[in-house]
């Protein structure tokens, strides 16, 4: 099994309203899976499915291989832990209160390794300190202190650095990074903050308006993201058939702005342009940032015609 | 579901609203017989100890209701009922669970009264003039009734999952209730005759007369049901230890308690979750 999660054209309706519109991605086992999306897209309510807090309205998931339509789902879940918007604790309970509480909802004997796993989210100093007093990145260490109980191999986060400051942001980074790499945890995280997401995640799933738009290595985002050119020329009809017969990708910026997903000879397009009686004005080569590629992935999803694609750049 | 009643219990134990409950009641246990002793000596009564019998029941009723509302939509607000659907348990034993975890929290509430105050009134002068079968039956109707006010009090905050609303929702319910009950209640304690007194040259007379209020024939029986039906009819007939109808009571609050709890289960289990 390489993947962990796969859904299948989920769709979840709410009266006329499409949260989920065919959503199809899969999770490959080891991955941290950054899921990408402005508000509204859809994230959190496919989290809630996969959860088990709402039912989709049509297609299905698999988890660990076993449908949602299949009764042992239930028992699929144990081995998943989610931390869905807020950290789901008791406010009035002290951390190790908190803990101890899900211990006891999991059926485990006792409560070894209660102190290692506080000490694993940087919590085993908190005392009798209430929950309502603690820090917003404490809170949501404890929250995935608490998802980490029962030892999962998968852990679903929503928004997880959602208001934090730098250092929780840090925190909460480094945590992820090592239940990854040192418990070869699988994460799924939610998030629309994608330059925190590109220091953690190794694939990528891109969502808008309840579709995937594009799932990705984190390789092949990089790749994409790399240096494109701006070309401002006298006609622009005349550049993108120079580029058309070189099989380049390019996008159409305005009628005399094309922009570029690779590098080019820049005297043999100012000559190839010449022979279509057409005057390059300037050139200007851009740093794609991953804000960039995003915001190109959604405008090209909402107006596929403004982006001619030939073969790779 | 063994997993999930002692995870809700453990958190039952530390709930200040519950040791709050148990607290006053288990005071109110104890000082009710005694005041009731000091005004037996001062008068020079002997008051019998069935009459604070039934007290526990409008009171654990009240405060069931704000317990109920915390401790299930503490859960609801705060999220933590995810952590349990998680982890792979049903919603139905979910729900199931708080419901009996309410439960047993009323139950503990009423023995916190019945008990210190059954004792001290059999320690102290006064013996009780209802025989211990009248009795244990009185306790079985109102635990039951109880029973079927968390019962609805679950439903309700299932319906609501907030906190705030769900408390306002409920007590709202609970005093209107209580209100229905009372009225209904004074309206089958109307006498059927009535008088006018009226003056005729200098005298005053006495005519007696039918109660144009008082209710009769089917109106009555309807009436007599309902006030045996609705949980505050019961509580109050049990407070004051004047239940005519006891197996009657017994029967609709089992099945409030079965109605409602279904009902209760049936929403929870459709709910998308936030």
């Amino acid at each position: 099994m390489d993947n962990i999660l796969k859904t299948n054209a989920i769709c979840k309706y709410y009266k006329q309203f499409k949260a989920l519109d065919g959503l199809t991605m899969c999770v490959p086992k080891g991955s941290i899976y950054g899921f990408v999306g402005r508000n509204g897209a859809g994230k959190t309510t496919l989290i809630r499915i996969l959860c088990g807090l709402q039912h989709p309205t049509s297609g299905e998931f698999e988890l660990y291989g076993i449908s949602n339509t299949d009764k042992a789902i239930s028992a699929s879940r144990r081995k998943m832990g989610a931390v869905v918007e807020t950290p789901s604790i008791y406010p009035d309970m002290t951390a190790t209160d908190n803990l101890k509480q899900q211990y006891r909802i999991l059926g485990l004997p006792d409560f070894d390794g209660l102190q290692d796993l506080l000490k694993l989210v940087g919590l085993e100093h908190t005392g009798k300190k209430k929950v309502r007093n603690f820090s917003l990145g404490m809170r949501q260490r404890l929250g995935i202190a608490v998802a980490l109980c029962g030892n999962p191999d998968f852990l679903v986060l929503d928004e997880p650095i959602n208001g934090l400051d730098p250092q929780g942001i840090i925190e909460i980074r480094n945590l992820i990074l090592k239940l990854n790499r040192e418990q070869k945890i699988t994460v799924l995280i939610s998030s629309h903050i994608l330059e925190e997401l590109s220091k953690l995640a190794t694939h990528y799933g891109f969502i808008d308006k309840g579709r995937m738009i594009c799932e990705m290595r984190a390789e092949e985002l990089e790749a994409s993201c790399q240096a494109c050119m701006r070309v401002t020329v006298t006609d622009s009809k005349a550049l993108t058939r120079v580029l058309d017969r070189k099989n380049i990708t390019y996008r159409i910026i305005d009628s005399r702005t094309v922009e570029i997903d690779t590098k080019l000879n820049i005297t043999q397009l100012v000559k190839e342009l010449s022979e279509e009686k057409c005057e390059m004005i300037s050139v200007k080569e851009q740093e794609k940032s991953l804000e960039d590629f995003y915001i190109s992935l959604i405008e090209n999803a909402e107006h596929p015609e403004s982006q001619k694609q030939k073969g790779s750049a | 579901m063994n997993r999930l009643l002692s995870a809700d219990l453990a958190r039952l134990r530390k709930h200040v609203l519950f040791l709050f409950g148990v607290s006053v009641m288990l005071i109110y246990g104890i000082v009710a017989p005694m005041q009731q002793y000091s005004e037996t000596m001062k008068y020079a009564q002997i008051s019998s100890p069935d009459k604070l019998f039934g007290g526990y029941i409008i009171p654990v009723c009240i405060m069931t209701a704000f317990l109920c509302c915390v401790f299930c939509a503490e859960e609801y607000d705060g999220g933590t009922v995810r952590n349990k659907l998680i982890i792979g348990h049903s919603r139905t034993d979910v729900y199931t669970s708080q419901f009996l975890t309410c439960l047993i929290a009323g139950i503990i509430m009423c023995l916190a009264y019945v008990i210190p105050s059954t004792l001290l009134g059999l320690i102290l002068p006064g013996d009780f003039e209802k025989t211990a079968s009248i009795l244990a039956l009185y306790l079985t109707s109102g635990m039951l009734c109880i029973s079927a006010c968390i019962s609805i009090y679950c439903m309700l905050i299932t319906t609501v999952q907030n906190r705030t609303a769900g408390t306002v929702l409920t007590l709202f319910v609970v005093l209107i209730v209580i209100y229905i009950g009372i009225i209904t209640g004074q309206h089958l304690k109307l006498p059927a005759e009535t008088f006018r007194v009226i003056t005729e040259n200098g005298v005053t007379k006495h005519i007696y007369g039918e109660n144009p209020h008082y209710p009769k024939g089917i109106y009555r029986t309807f009436l007599e049901i309902f006030y045996d039906v609705l949980p505050s009819g019961q509580a109050w007939q049990i407070t004051y230890m004047t239940a005519e109808h006891l197996p009657r009571m017994i029967v609709s609050s089992c099945m409030i308690i079965i109605i409602s709890f279904l009902s209760g289960r049936k929403q929870f289990e459709k709910k998308d979750l936030k």
